[in-house]
């Protein structure tokens, strides 16, 4: 299931926008799509997970 | 299956569940719920804040407060889940969720896939402490006639067009199949 779930993440996103994004939030978003932590990556973008599910779903990434 | 009368929620769960339109069935299933106070520190935004803010105010929810202790039992917790190759990473709030959740005999609701995944495998482990995700708790309110929908299927597409979550379908239908929603 978890690799059924990153799949998902990776098809879903929003790589035009991810590409656009300050090195910093770009890494994160892109551990987030590799793990699905949203902690750990809101944590490497200096955010709180609130902040930084705002930046998920901009990027259209599915939870 | 027992379900206690409190819950402990994670932030993952509260910014996802106060999306929805009818979050505040959440309170026809738990009496009393409550946010550890690093979990709060997470929630920033204005819908998730307005949601808490009105459940303090009905005196539904209230913060359990930080201690050393128990964030020093959460790094023991997260360091035991590493044993066991089978369960994904479990972050510091989310332990924390759970150690709370075990000393004061609550349910976790929380989206942490480590959590779910350790409750899965063995959930004497966590006990008294019972672990839910949106979609288990969704399940409970349609099975009970808490949440009406046509259907079990249309209220988890309701859930997932209003709060941007999506569920693996796998996971849908194991939870439809264990509470007899087919």
């Amino acid at each position: 299931m978890d690799e059924e779930l990153r799949e998902l993440r990776r098809r879903n996103a929003d790589w035009e926008y991810i590409r656009s994004l300050p090195p910093r939030m770009r890494e994160a978003v892109e551990l987030y799509i590799e793990t699905g932590d949203i902690w750990l990556a809101a944590k490497l973008a200096g955010m709180t997970v609130d902040e930084f599910n705002e930046i998920r779903i901009k990027a259209g990434i599915l939870w | 299956m027992s379900l206690p009368p409190v819950c402990v929620m994670d932030a993952c769960f509260i910014i996802d569940w106060t999306r929805w339109g009818r979050r505040d069935l959440l309170w026809r299933v738990f009496s009393t719920g409550f946010v550890p106070e690093p979990v709060l520190r997470e929630v920033v935004t204005p819908t998730p804040l307005r949601a808490l803010r009105e459940w303090m105010v009905a005196g539904l929810l209230t913060v359990y407060p930080s201690s050393r202790e128990a964030e020093d039992e959460a790094i023991r917790l997260i360091l035991e889940m590493r044993r066991d190759p089978r369960i994904p990473r479990i972050d510091p709030p989310e332990a924390l969720c759970v150690v709370v959740a075990r000393r004061i005999g609550a349910a976790v609701l929380t989206e942490n896939r480590g959590i779910l995944r350790a409750y899965q495998l063995a959930p004497e482990s966590l006990a008294p402490a019972v672990v839910w995700n949106s979609l288990r708790l969704l399940a409970h309110l349609y099975a009970t006639g808490l949440a009406e929908a046509g259907s079990f299927a249309e209220l988890v597409r309701e859930y997932e067009d209003e709060v941007k979550h999506a569920f693996s379908r796998r996971e849908v239908d194991a939870v439809a199949r264990e509470l007899g929603l087919e």
